[in-house]
């Protein structure tokens, strides 16, 4: 990590100019104010320049949007994509409870809005309860775009960075907010940071801190327990407490930086995007659940993935070729583990030139992906964003001459440097350019690809070695004359989109009308990341901390509406010993996206290759892994229909239990298992919390665990120290008394050869002997599903039977 | 009676239904005959499903008629791959038979594996006799050395007492000359002998062009970091990207480059300096000057490179020359120039082998050199030098008969040899006793030198090979096994920079191996007679 090649707050001007600033008085004309319907609207100045713009408040049952703009004429740039068109079907007419002078009083529901003209700020309340607050601090301030003046402050027009020239050619146009959440101690979200899950304080009495920036970074060898901003960025927010759960998401794709300070009152943040408009929303709840549901509303759910990316996924910098690739799947055969996919890094290419092959290693790719596809295996391969500049490449030739590359700011073809050397970018904001893209996919164009090899996007945040911060200048030039600066943070979400869709149109050309679920895992992201599919937490270290952070950097993207989530086992940098490989196998297993990776330099490390006592263990995690695989599959229809995450804090299932809100070292696998990870070398105990109003079960041994009355401390005669006992075989995970999980218990090749394996349902008790649970099929890879060629069924068990009732789902 | 569906017939007995019960292996439960291989799992250890996969733990038996009966875990049980050759393994009609076919190739390859170890076998018995005869030759060599060496020893005496004359004489004359300097009042200089400006320049400009070379080896790993060898052979920095050059003075390729470098560091503890650390194909200056080194050493090698010759890193070298000329090494330039030349001596040494007519004439030369004085004064090492020079035979003797030549000294006769393979787009040299490298038609790239067997002679070791780009030095792990001659194949690179390869030679056989390998053979044709129906 070298942090003196990124920005601080110090080095850009927006923030250096906003950052903690408060007193700036904007107010909304009371004669303005209109309502109609769902729709509240005013006219708001900055009172001490006249700047104006346009205020819009939308109400959409459950999510309220506010939205200030400059004039229409004034462009500023509103982030495309991410909202569903379903959103404004859900509008709802306000009720207006009070109006005067000073305040304008709405109800819907149970949430109360009142909206205060000078200076202007908003307050919500649910069910009588202080929810948010807007511009209570009064940090609210909107720099309109101007034109150029002499004796202009410095930094206005121009910034540089370690050499890098900002040319900055629309002035200052950043937008500072100031949010608080009265009565709240907790907030969460805004991924991706390796920081702890409930987001610590960066601001106050004696707190010095950078405040966590959003702004999709490829940092090599990142540090933990930090508000650097990494590969992705989600600007939401979750602020939670007994009783009551919201959240507020800014729409917006520029460079952001959130302080989160935290008193008696509850906490309090500000937000400063560099650019764009501000498209606010609040999640008015009331609890966890709702409020990802009402995000999804937002920003759409999760794909639903196929069956087979659900399993293991075996990566390395690199399988060198295809001798190398048929040897290693024959060892899983061999070592009786189950995996579903193999993966090559970018040595597979020739020249680093996507879509190509390294004829010298890969000869035959087309054989090598047949002979894995006989026992159900895939091929995943990667595909980056950077294009070499090499007139004889097509992919070049062909992006040059229909103008599909991001221009620099002079107009050109933006050049940079990248893996294959000097290089330039898609520019998948371009309508015109996704579609090209998304058409080299097509098994005609991409030689050597069959159906079924998948693709992973790295670098599209963009990395590039020789830019600013190791990516793309601000004032390089995307489609519309929207500025790099406008649109960074969505920059590899719309990437993924292109691949998506070409992968989309090749499983129409391959499979008819009912297609293939494209699978495409990234490294960037943005909001509505999770319609494409799965995200890595990038490149980790093979050590305990990185494995300990991976829980709530996971958690994190999980609660941000991106479930398909996972870090690579066990780390990317350097040489696990036998010790946390096993650990973070046993804990990978329940990461809802679950790959093994490893760096060039690192020695290999297949599953195998540990002495046998090692190989015996991590075989037994993975096999745990696809026992569960029905499970999990169903998790995935339910973030696919409600937007529930798979992996959830405890305070999401438990809400009103609060020694769980700042807790990180463990986690759920849907309602219905704790995990409780070992994060460190040589533990022989860990303390693991279990909630106190179920019972829990051993998942292990089957074995009900008795809560004390007192706390959720287990005070189990096990151990005298409130903490479970641990070996090397596996980590402590529990079962939830009153829930039925479903299982194939059958060890197979990879997934494909589950198909027609039975179920098991583990029934777990609570304390009326009842429990319940959901098991959903379908053909596991098509599209088929969304014209109902599914089965759903509610599993239930009440002791007044004695039977299992599978009933068909409402 | 058939057997059941997956029954090993070594365990059909258990099977034979007692009462209608059937007791689990591992005694767990007795269940009634009828829920075998029902598809469910009773027993723990998978023992009432031997035909199914309904046990985790179970374990399938295919006979493979015409074929060597297996094995399989359950989870290979109907999951619709063809796992055995007889097809059992699936329902019916879904694999084809291909027993026959693979029993026969099977039953050749092990025939074709006996009959090659036996050959092996007796070839290796030419071997150990070879080694006698070559091993008693260097001992009896090796004394008649040690009588030259006396001889030779008296000589540098001689020559010491005249260089001490010579020193004497000519510190007498630099007194009388600085006195007169002195008297006269002009700036004192040191006298420059010819021979001192020859070694400067001669090492100067050596150094100089192993700087050129490195610089551009920094940016080229065989081919490995292709986008780091672009950044020094394309160059195509436009011109505005020059002038946008970062203040650092960096330009944004060399910004682009160490960023990529990051990724692809090494965590090795103690890297080599950079300019020792990457390989690099020659340019034709320093060609031309490794040239003019040697055809100056040949004719006249100084004391210093003498010194620096070591018989065990060099001796079995084949082509110390080439690989001098190609390699970059981890020493300093001038003392790889210094090297190259002490090389190029060796060579010639080796090339009169015994050499004492090499040494003769070295000698000669030697004397005459001495001759001069104040060339003597200028090297004071010389003389300890010519008094190692002439132990050199007989230290190179001693080194060969140091080393471990397996049983028998049966590797003997492989000394020095070298064998090669090709695998992707590069040729694999092996020489036994000596070093490995990779090559093509431009690079040599060492991966090794002979560090010796291991795991009681199943692993041929070499270590310490050239260093990966900002990575750990290479190093090759051969796995030896027996064959009627020699042949090096499976080259294979698992971590970065560590080679795996495999070497047959009659020199690894064993009248063990030939048993187990005739026994193997002997079992498959009894195997396809199918003797084994209880």
């Amino acid at each position: 990590f070298k942090e003196q090649e990124f920005k601080k707050c110090a080095d850009s001007g927006f923030c250096e100019r906003l950052r903690g600033k408060q007193g700036d008085s904007y107010s909304a004309d009371p004669k303005s104010i209109q309502l109609n319907g769902a729709v509240v609207t005013a006219k708001v100045q900055h009172d001490a320049s006249g700047a104006a713009y346009d205020l819009q408040l939308t109400n959409y049952n459950g999510i309220l949007r506010m939205h200030i703009d400059e004039a229409a004429s004034k462009h500023r740039f509103q982030v495309p994509w991410v909202l569903q068109s379903e959103l404004p079907d859900s509008s709802q007419a306000w009720t207006k409870t009070r109006q005067s002078s000073s305040l304008l009083q709405l109800q819907s529901g149970s949430a109360q809005l009142t909206l205060t003209f000078k200076p202007l700020r908003v307050d919500l309340s649910i069910a009588g309860t202080p929810a948010a607050s807007f511009n209570a601090r009064q940090m609210f301030q909107y720099e309109y775009l101007r034109e150029k003046q002499e004796g202009d402050p410095a930094g206005w027009w121009e910034e540089t960075f370690k050499g890098h020239t900002d040319s900055k050619p629309k002035g200052p146009q950043a937008i500072s907010l100031d949010l608080s959440f009265p009565g709240f101690q907790h907030v969460y979200g805004i991924p991706e940071h390796a920081a702890s899950f409930a987001l610590k304080p960066t601001t106050g009495e004696g707190i010095e801190s950078e405040p966590y920036r959003l702004y999709n970074l490829d940092v090599f060898e990142y540090n933990l327990d930090s508000t650097f901003g990494l590969y992705g960025s989600i600007p939401l927010m979750l602020a939670h407490k007994a009783g009551l759960t919201t959240a507020a998401f800014w729409l917006n794709a520029a460079e952001m930086l959130v302080d989160v300070a935290s008193d008696n009152s509850g906490t309090q943040t500000q937000w400063v995007a560099e650019a764009g408009v501000l498209d606010l929303f609040f999640l008015l709840g009331p609890d966890p659940a709702t409020v990802l549901q009402q995000y999804g509303r937002i920003s759409g759910t999760t794909a639903m993935p196929q069956m087979f990316s659900l399993g293991y996924h075996q990566c390395r910098w690199n399988y060198k070729d295809e001798t190398d690739v048929l040897g290693v799947n024959a060892g899983f055969d061999q070592h009786d583990i189950p995996y579903d996919v193999i993966w090559l890094d970018i040595e597979y290419l020739d020249d680093k030139k996507y879509f190509t092959w390294d004829k010298n290693y890969f000869p035959t790719p087309i054989d090598m992906q047949d002979k894995l596809a006989v026992t159900g295996r895939k091929l995943v391969v990667i595909i980056d964003p950077h294009i070499k500049r090499k007139s004889d490449y097509y992919v070049f030739s062909e992006g040059e001459s229909g103008s599909y590359f991001t221009k620099n700011k002079d107009g050109k073809d933006y050049e940079g440097w990248c893996w294959p050397g000097s290089s330039s970018w898609v520019d998948c904001l371009n309508p015109a350019s996704r579609d090209w893209w998304a058409g080299l996919f097509s098994l005609s164009r991409f030689q050597g690809s069959t159906k079924n090899l998948y693709i992973w996007n790295d670098m599209n945040e963009p990395s590039v070695f020789n830019g600013p911060e190791v990516t793309m200048p601000k004032d390089n030039i995307h489609h519309g004359g929207v500025e790099h600066r406008e649109m960074h943070n969505i920059n590899g979400a719309l990437f993924h989109a292109a691949t998506w869709q070409g992968l989309e149109e090749r499983g129409r050309d391959s499979y008819g009308s009912d297609g293939d679920r494209p699978f495409i895992l990234t490294r960037s992201a943005f909001a509505g990341t999770q319609r494409l599919g799965a995200l890595w937490t990038g490149d980790n270290k093979a050590e305990w901390p990185a494995l300990k952070f991976s829980v709530p950097m996971c958690l994190s993207l999980s609660i941000a509406g991106l479930p398909f989530v996972g870090a690579d086992i066990a780390g990317f940098f350097g040489n696990p010993d036998a010790e946390l490989f096993t650990r973070w196998y046993q804990l990978g297993a329940f990461y809802p996206f679950f790959r093994g990776h490893a760096h060039l330099e690192a020695k290999r490390r297949e599953p195998w290759l540990y002495d046998g006592t090692t190989t015996d263990r991590v075989r037994e995690a993975i096999r745990m892994r696809y026992a569960l695989l029905p499970y999990v599959y169903t998790l995935f229809r339910l973030a696919h229909t409600h937007n529930q995450p798979l992996m959830r804090p405890l305070w999401y299932e438990f809400p009103d239990e609060a020694e769980t809100f700042s807790m990180d070292d463990q986690f759920l696998l849907g309602p219905s298992i704790l995990v409780a990870p070992v994060t460190e070398a040589g533990a022989s105990s860990r303390e693991v919390y279990l909630p106190t109003s179920t019972r829990w079960y051993n998942f292990h041994s089957g074995t009900a665990m008795k809560p004390a009355s007192t706390g959720g401390l287990l005070r189990s005669q096990e151990s005298p120290k409130n903490s479970i006992k641990v070996d090397m075989d596996s980590i402590p995970i529990f079962l939830r008394g009153g829930s039925i999980v479903p299982r194939q218990e059958r060890a197979r090749r990879s997934s494909l050869q589950m198909q027609g394996d039975p179920f098991t349902l583990i029934v777990a008790l609570n304390d009326s002997a009842a429990a319940s649970g959901a098991l959903y099929l379908d053909d596991g890879h098509s599209f088929a599903y969304k014209r109902g060629v599914y089965t759903e069924r509610a599993l239930t068990y009440a002791d007044t039977e004695w039977s299992i009732r599978l009933s068909k789902s409402s | 009676e058939p057997l059941l569906r997956g029954v090993d017939p070594s365990l059909a007995a258990a099977y034979v239904p007692r009462e209608g019960k059937f007791s689990c292996f591992d005694k767990s439960q007795v269940i009634s005959s009828d829920r075998l291989n029902d598809d469910y799992c009773d027993c723990v250890d998978g023992s009432d499903e031997p035909g199914s996969s309904a046990c985790t733990l179970g374990k399938f038996y295919c006979r493979n008629r015409g074929h060597a009966s297996r094995r399989l875990n359950s989870s290979m049980v109907d999951d619709g791959f063809c796992d055995c050759c007889d097809g059992s393994d699936e329902q019916p009609g879904k694999c084809p038979n291909t027993c026959k076919e693979e029993g026969a190739a099977r039953r050749a390859e092990l025939k074709a594996q006996a009959k090659a170890f036996a050959q092996g076998y007796s070839k290796r018995e030419a071997y150990v006799r070879e080694a006698a005869q070559k091993k008693a030759a260097w001992q009896s060599e090796l004394k008649g050395l040690e009588g030259q060496i006396r001889l030779q020893d008296a000589d540098v005496k001689t020559l010491q007492g005249r260089k001490d004359t010579a020193e004497a004489a000519e510190k007498a004359e630099r007194d009388r000359e600085d006195a007169h300097k002195a008297a006269s009042g002009s700036t004192p200089q040191e006298p420059i002998t010819e021979a001192a400006a020859d070694v400067q320049g001669d090492d100067g400009s050596s150094g100089t062009g192993m700087a050129a070379d490195s610089e551009e080896a920094m940016g080229d790993d065989d081919g490995e970091y292709e986008a780091m060898g672009e950044t020094s052979t394309e160059e195509e920095q436009p011109a505005a990207d020059a002038a946008e050059a970062p203040a650092s003075g960096k330009t944004e390729e060399e910004m682009a480059q160490e960023r990529m470098a990051q990724w692809i560091k090494s965590d090795t503890p103690t890297p080599p300096p950079p300019e020792a650390a990457a390989p690099a194909p020659p340019t034709p200056e320093l060609q031309q000057l490794l040239e003019e080194a040697r055809a100056a050493t040949r004719k006249l090698p100084t004391a210093q490179q003498l010194v620096s010759v070591s018989f065990q890193q060099d001796e079995s070298r084949p082509d110390a020359q080439e690989q001098t000329s190609t390699e970059a090494r981890p020493e300093q330039p001038q003392a790889s120039a210094q090297q190259a030349e002490a090389e190029a001596a060796e060579t010639a040494a080796e090339a009169s082998a015994g050499a004492p007519g090499w040494f003769t004439s070295t000698l000669d030369t030697l004397r005459g050199y001495v001759g001069l004085a104040p060339l003597a004064a200028s090297e004071p090492g010389r003389l300890a030098a010519l008094s190692a020079a002439a132990r050199m035979p007989g230290t190179k003797l001693q080194g060969f008969l140091g080393l471990d030549f397996g049983p028998d000294d049966a590797w003997l006769p492989l000394h020095n040899k070298c064998f090669d393979t090709r695998a992707d787009k590069y040729t694999y040299e092996m020489c036994i006793f000596g070093s490995a490298a990779q090559k093509d038609a431009h690079l040599h790239t060492s991966l090794g030198s002979w560090e010796g067997f291991k795991n009681g002679y199943a692993l041929a070791s070499f270590t310490n090979g050239q260093h990966c780009w900002q990575g750990p030095p290479r190093s090759l792990q051969v796995s030896v096994g027996c064959g009627s001659s020699e042949q090096v194949s499976k080259v294979d690179e698992p971590n970065r920079c560590e080679y795996t390869a495999s070497f047959v030679t009659p020199a690894a056989c064993s009248p063990a191996l030939v048993e187990r390998a005739q026994k193997d053979s002997a079992a498959a044709e009894q195997d396809l007679l199918g003797h084994d129906e209880l």
